[in-house]
């Protein structure tokens, strides 16, 4: 009687010269148990949002930081926290959760400046970014690097003062984090240039602490960590498979064994290749 | 000789459509709606090439696309489950 094991991952005569994690039943099994995965992690999620840390990860403090570093590594002044700015920026994150909707300009005509305005900060040139679904803040500057026109938001040289806001909701349904990013130069900064006053006065604000969670688990990153065992486990046994046909020389009736490693070969590379989020 | 030729050429048209959907995929990076369009597209793509190759082949049965079927909507489901 051959090993469970052996039967599961390769052909045997126990198994019809087929490794039964490969059979049909077994794929249709497959594909139960990576849809109930998920919906555990989907329904822990609506649960308790809390409990896998859903994308709080992101901390406003590291994105300056962030943006900072990439604007001293292209030549470019730093901007300052202002907290007219991260007021601007929550007002907006606020307002598209609000009103369902994931643009720059809400459905009924409303521009990120009015929230600039409103926020009490007089500009002079304001530029806003935007991204959602990230889990880090590392991938969301990123993100605005490799996109030229968020690129040049990000290293423009105008921009004196900085905002950012990072909240959790639901946009159609869907649970996301929304990052909003604020820059501005205003009227104020622009005429009195280098201003101590102005200088030490914003260096003072900070952003309020963000909690975030210890435990590191998101569950964007639960979810690809799911998928991406799913892919090596079928690529392991058609891997398997593969070699122990062609070493034995087994003729069969089945699909190419190579053809579907070439497939889930393909895939997995798609998993790690692939970006989560969205920028706008 | 000529058999184990027209096999390669199958397996480099397959590699071929694995290869330009990593490509699309890597452009499109952040547009998830066009990330699906072309993982369907590419699942679809392998259906109808198992189809052909065991069509060439002569060894076509029923019980050999369902596989196929069910190797695409498993790599679909692990796939554009992160795409949501």
């Amino acid at each position: 009687m051959a090993h469970p094991f052996i039967t599961l991952f390769t052909p045997h005569p126990h198994n019809n010269h087929k490794a039964k994690i490969l059979q049909p039943r077994s794929l249709v099994i497959l594909i139960g148990l990576f849809i109930m995965g998920r919906s555990i992690v989907d329904i822990t999620i609506g649960l308790k949002p809390g409990v896998l840390g859903y994308a709080s990860q992101i901390d406003p403090n590291k994105v300056i930081e962030l943006t900072n570093k990439e604007r001293l590594n292209a030549g470019v002044s730093i901007v300052k926290i202002s907290s007219e700015l991260n007021q601007a920026a929550l007002s907006k994150a606020t307002d598209m959760f609000e009103h369902n909707y994931w643009a720059h300009v809400s459905p009924t005509g409303t521009e990120p400046w009015y929230f600039v305005t409103k926020s009490g900060y007089n500009y002079q040139h304001a530029g806003e970014n935007l991204a959602r679904d990230f889990s880090n803040p590392k991938d969301v500057v990123a993100a605005w690097m490799a996109s030229p026109t968020h690129r040049q938001n990000l290293l423009d040289d105008r921009y004196r003062d900085i905002g950012v806001a990072v909240l959790d909701g639901y946009i159609n349904g869907v649970e996301t984090t929304i990052v909003v990013q604020m820059f501005g130069s205003s009227k104020t900064s622009v005429s009195k240039v280098a201003s101590t006053q102005i200088t030490s006065k914003v260096y003072a604000e900070e952003i309020p602490e963000k909690l975030i969670p210890e435990s590191g688990l998101s569950p964007l990153d639960l979810s690809r960590a799911w998928s991406l065992a799913f892919v090596i486990l079928i690529l392991f046994a058609l891997s398997m498979d593969w070699i122990f046909v062609l070493r034995n020389n087994i003729i069969r009736i089945s699909g190419n064994t190579w053809a579907h490693l070439t497939y889930f070969a393909g895939l997995a590379i798609i998993l790690i290749i692939i970006r989560q989020g969205i920028i706008l | 000789m000529k058999k184990p030729l027209k096999s390669i050429l199958d397996y480099i048209i397959l590699t071929l459509i694995v290869s330009i959907a990593i490509i699309l995929i890597l452009l499109f990076n952040g547009n998830k709606y066009f990330q699906q369009i072309t993982i369907i597209g590419m699942s679809i793509l392998y259906i109808v090439w198992g189809v052909l190759h065991h069509l060439k082949e002569k060894t076509l049965q029923t019980q050999i696309v369902l596989e196929y079927v069910l190797f695409a909507l498993l790599g679909n489901l692990i796939v554009i489950g992160l795409l949501k």
